[in-house]
Formats: structure tokens, sequence, C-alpha cells
């Protein structure tokens, strides 16, 4: 996954603002206020005029914002906006907020917006901004690689051929070579001047990456995930066996909220995806699309209070569906994924995924002792 | 992801507690998207991030709710993992869960080492006059194991935004921990599961032929 972000302090708009008032910049602090700031890609050529800032600097108002220069301005459903005063009545999609906090330690917002208020861009060059980058098939990925795949073909191939021959060596011999390969891979396209360009844009790069990356494990998918699938085999089998005496488990027995059923039926659904895709990656946000289907608010318009779903409610309707759904081989997708997932973070959303998957796939050995007391 | 040119420090903090403490209202209160407020589409507690920028330093922070439950106590370390800071909270009108933090300290530290920032957080002082903690004993404690405490208030937004710019302005200190922590993690778990280094909870029966594989395991703690 990879969202927009960028440094706002590096930002020109940004920049401009500091140097040129100060005073807005101490003045929004008191406030609390916010500050709107167009992204780095939609700014103008030239400088900016100290005034202009004065519209980009909002005080909460009795009802939504006031610009320090008296404008209206709404913000909802990630939108600004733009009211009574400003000459076009318009909204501008916002791409991410960041709390500011001060050397006195006020604290105040900063919105990153797609566009100028006074610039007109056509909706196609904001979509592209605003969308999150993700490929999420091999045909997205054949589709952004175009002619590029063929060179890759011939490096698959080889490992393809070399991995029959190594493939009694061991798990970590194999991380190194699938490892490698990518490497190539990517050090491959990277000499093509025109790709070369265009990842200088960090979003570009990312998506390259994406797309060697699931290219690579659609083509090496069969060896790699049955050679993974047989060094798994033994613990897949006992875990098969646990669940298999769990077979009977209501979701009330196990202890999962009536309010998160209504969910189950779809996540399932998604879950079932999991065998057909074929890089960790793929692997992974289907895993994600699984936790957000659970998630989903399942509140109706008059609930008054709403229970917010804790990691405990999660855990419990994952091992509810790792349970009930048919997916043979838990340990060797986990092993796969982990293994052979090529940029890694720890902290983010995927991997809180991952680990509340991790966490479900142990948990029935738990269960298995104290499902009674229910 | 990193920014051009400038360095953005991720941060991942684990949150702990029992079930009616109020921990969900705590990260909901600190982390809500009041610019989206009409079109909620999930109502999730468990994984939260906010950005932050303090005085030119950017930081991301994720905020990891963990399984609480007793029966799934084992599964602590796997949501540990990586780990810059813990939240430990508990009721101030609910003596229980003050016992239950300081578990979860001793855990945490057998776990993770001296080195992790841990805070202890007394949550609902609106309920003042129903308290069963005392501030003395609680930040007394908090002392002791060498922890900071914070009095918050969910309901009236207190003391939460102080007690993520606290835990969010200790550079050195986490830039450092990833690695003491993963080693006082692989550690604790190999001693416990012959090799297991995955940070799983206990392996029991047939399952513990699993460590045949042992460079599978060891791959997982490269980070």
């Amino acid at each position: 996954m990879a969202v927009y972000d960028e440094n706002i302090l590096k930002n020109p708009f940004y920049q401009a603002l500091e140097k040129h008032r100060p005073d807005l910049c101490s003045r929004v602090a008191e406030l609390h206020g916010i500050i709107l700031v167009p992204c780095c890609g939609s700014l103008p050529a030239g400088s900016f005029t100290a005034s202009q800032f004065d519209g980009y600097v909002l005080q909460p108002a009795e009802q939504g914002y006031q610009t320090l220069d008296g404008k209206e301005v709404s913000i909802d459903n990630n939108q600004v906006r733009l009211g009574e005063g400003f000459p076009n009545p318009t909204s501008v999609p916002i791409l991410f907020e960041e709390t500011f906090y001060n050397e006195k330690e006020q604290a105040y917002s900063i919105l990153c917006i797609t566009r100028p208020f006074d610039a007109d861009h056509s909706p196609e060059e904001l979509s592209t901004v605003s969308v999150p980058y993700c490929l999420k098939n091999i045909e997205d990925v054949r589709e952004f690689l175009g002619r590029h795949a063929v060179k890759l073909d011939k490096f698959v191939a080889a490992f393809c051929h070399s991995f029959k021959e190594q493939e009694r060596k061991g798990l970590r011999h194999q991380i190194d070579s699938v490892n490698t390969l990518y490497t190539k891979c990517l050090q491959l396209l990277l000499r093509d001047s025109r790709l070369k360009i265009l990842a200088r844009q960090e979003i570009q790069m990312t998506l390259l990456k994406q797309a060697v990356e699931m290219y690579i494990h659609h083509g090496i998918h069969d060896l790699l995930f049955s050679y993974v699938g047989s060094l798994e085999a033994s613990r897949d089998a006992a875990f098969n066996k646990t669940t298999r005496s769990l077979q009977d488990l209501q979701q009330k027995e196990l202890g999962v909220k009536s309010e998160f059923s209504i969910n189950i039926p779809r996540a399932k659904r998604e879950l079932s995806q999991l065998n057909s895709c074929t890089s960790p990656q793929q692997k992974l946000l289907c895993i994600r699309k699984v936790v957000l289907t659970i998630m989903q608010s399942t509140r109706h318009r008059d609930a008054v209070s709403i229970e917010a779903m804790c990691a405990d409610d999660l855990l419990l309707v994952i091992l509810y569906l790792l349970i009930k759904t048919e997916i043979p081989n838990w340990m060797a997708n986990l092993s796969y994924i982990k293994n052979f997932r090529f940029r890694k973070s720890s902290k983010d959303e995927l991997s809180y995924c991952l680990t509340s998957f991790e966490a479900a796939v142990d948990s029935p050995c738990y269960i298995r002792g104290s499902v009674r007391i229910f | 992801m990193a920014a051009a040119g400038g360095k953005t420090y991720s941060f991942k903090v684990v949150l702990l507690g029992e079930g009616c403490v109020g921990k969900t209202s705590l990260v909901l209160r600190y982390c809500e998207n009041k610019f989206n407020d009409k079109h909620i589409t999930t109502l999730q507690a468990s994984f939260l991030t906010k950005k932050l920028n303090i005085t030119g330093k950017r930081v991301n922070l994720a905020i990891w709710d963990t399984a609480g439950q007793e029966r799934f106590h084992a599964l602590g370390p796997i949501y540990y993992r990586d780990s810059n800071g813990a939240i430990l909270v508990y009721d101030v009108t609910d003596e229980d869960s003050f016992q239950k933090v300081k578990n979860w300290v001793k855990e945490l530290r057998k776990m993770l080492g001296n080195e992790i920032c841990l805070c202890i957080v007394g949550n609902k002082i609106d309920l003042e006059k129903d308290r069963h903690v005392s501030v003395e004993e609680a930040e007394g404690y908090a002392e002791s194991v060498g922890a900071k405490h914070y009095h918050t208030s969910a309901k009236l937004n207190k003391g939460i935004e102080e007690l993520f710019l606290d835990l969010c302005k200790q550079p050195r200190r986490f830039l450092t921990l990833s690695h003491t922590v993963m080693r006082a993690l692989y550690n604790t778990t190999s001693k416990r599961h012959d090799g297991d280094g995955s940070g799983r909870g206990e392996v029991k029966g047939e399952r513990r032929e699993s460590h045949k594989h042992s460079p599978e395991r060891r791959t997982d703690c490269r980070r």
C-alpha cells in the first residue's frame, strides 16, 4: 500500500508562509487552528504573495471555520468546502492531516490539500493524487509494466530451472535466492531511461517495486509455494486436527459479539480467495480485506452508543473464521507471507492484520482448553 | 513512507488494558478524524495511526491494541514485536484493573527489558468521587518500576494529548529500542520454545515438531 505523503516542512508554499508570515504561524498555534497547504505537485511556478496566506489559515468559527481574512469554510467528508467570500465556491479534497507542535508545545493542524483554491485542474488530474496507489492483481501489474514485462520472463524462467536443482537446500537459501532475483529484475528495469526518470517520483518507484515483486512471485509461485507447503506440512496437519475438533463451536460459545456476526459470511467469502493469490503481497491484501470486512460498521442510524471493535473482538472473529473456513494450509500461507515479502514494514496496517492472523492461528490450543468455561 | 530528504520516524505503541477500562475510547478520542465524521465506514479501535510533527521531527505513530483477555495471555509477545512504547490503562474506580496493569508491567519488563518506554494511565478521572486507586499509590508504583504515570479522562478529553506527545518526544530512546527489543524477545522466546523466535505463544503437543524447520523461525527476527 502506498498513500500520498510529503514532508510539509519542504513544501514551497509552507516554507514561504513560514518565511514571510511568521505572525500567522504563531497566530494559528495560539488559536489551535488549521493551515491548508496545497500539495507540492500542485503549486504554480513563481513566488507567493504575502497576503494570500491569510486565506489558507483557518480558525474555528460558530459553524465550521473561518479564514483569517474572513471567508467561510467547512470541512467534511475529507473535503475542504469554500463558502461565502470566495469567488468560486468549490471543494478541494484533503490528502492527509498532520498535527504540528511548536516550541511552546502548542498544537495546530496541517491539512495537505490536492491544489490551491484558484487553480483549475481537470478531475482526472485530481484523482491521480487523491486515490491510494496500489496494484491489486496480476492484470494491474501487467498493465503497469507493459512491454517491460517480457524482459523479466528470462530471469524468472532461469530461476525456475535452477530451483528444481536447489530444492533440497534450506529455507534460508531460498529466501536469499528469491531476494536476489527481485534485485536483479528491479535493476534491469531501472536501466531503462524512461523508467528511471519516472522512478524519481517516490510514488512511482513504490509502484514499480510492487509490480516487480508481484510479477516475479506470480511466475515462481507454483514451485515456491509448494516448497513452503512441504516444509509446513506437519504443522498444518496438526493445526487442522485442532480446528477439526472445534468444528461444532458456535459463535456465542467462542465469545463473538452478536453485532459482529453480520459481516462474517462476507468475510468468509473474502478469505476463501486466499489460496488463489499468488504473491505474499496479494495474500496480505486479501487478509487485510477480510479484516476490513469484519470491521465494517454495522450501526443503525438510531443506535445511540456504538461499540468500537478492539483487538479481542477482532481476534475472536478471525479465530471463528479460521475454524470454519476450508483453508488447509494456514501455516504455509503465513510462512510464505512472512518470509517472501520483500518490502516489509513491521509497523503498518498490513503488519497489524498479519499479526492478528498470527495470533489467531496460535490461539486454538488455548481455546480448546478454555471453551467449556463459556 | 519517508518523504524526500526528511527522516520520518515510525513509532509503534502497544495498548494494554482490560476491556472495561476505556482504552478504546481513549485512542479513538486521540485519533478521531474530525474531518471525516459523516462517512464513517468502520469504527475500529484496534489499529489507529496519527501523523505528528514535533518541532520539525516527523513521527508516524501507530497504536496497536492487543488481545487482553486472560485466555489469550500467551499471545501478547506476537503483538509486542518491534514496539517502541507501551501504554497500560487502568480505571481509577476499579482496583482490579490496576492490579492487572502491575502484572503486565512485570511481563513487559521481563520480555522487553528496561528500555521500553512504559506509560501507566489512570483513566476515568471524571469519576473522581468513585476513585478506588489513590493518586499516591499509582504514582508511587509507576516511579518504582521506571514508568511514567498519567491521569486521563476520555470523556472530558483530558490528559490524552499530553500522554501521546510525551511518548513521541523521546527520540534517542526510540532509536535504539528496536534492536534491544528484538534481541530480548528473541532470547526470551527461544529459551521458551526451543528456537521458535517468532514470538509465538506456548507450543503444545503435536505442534512441537514445528521447530524442525528452524531457519524459517530465525528469519522472523531479522528486522
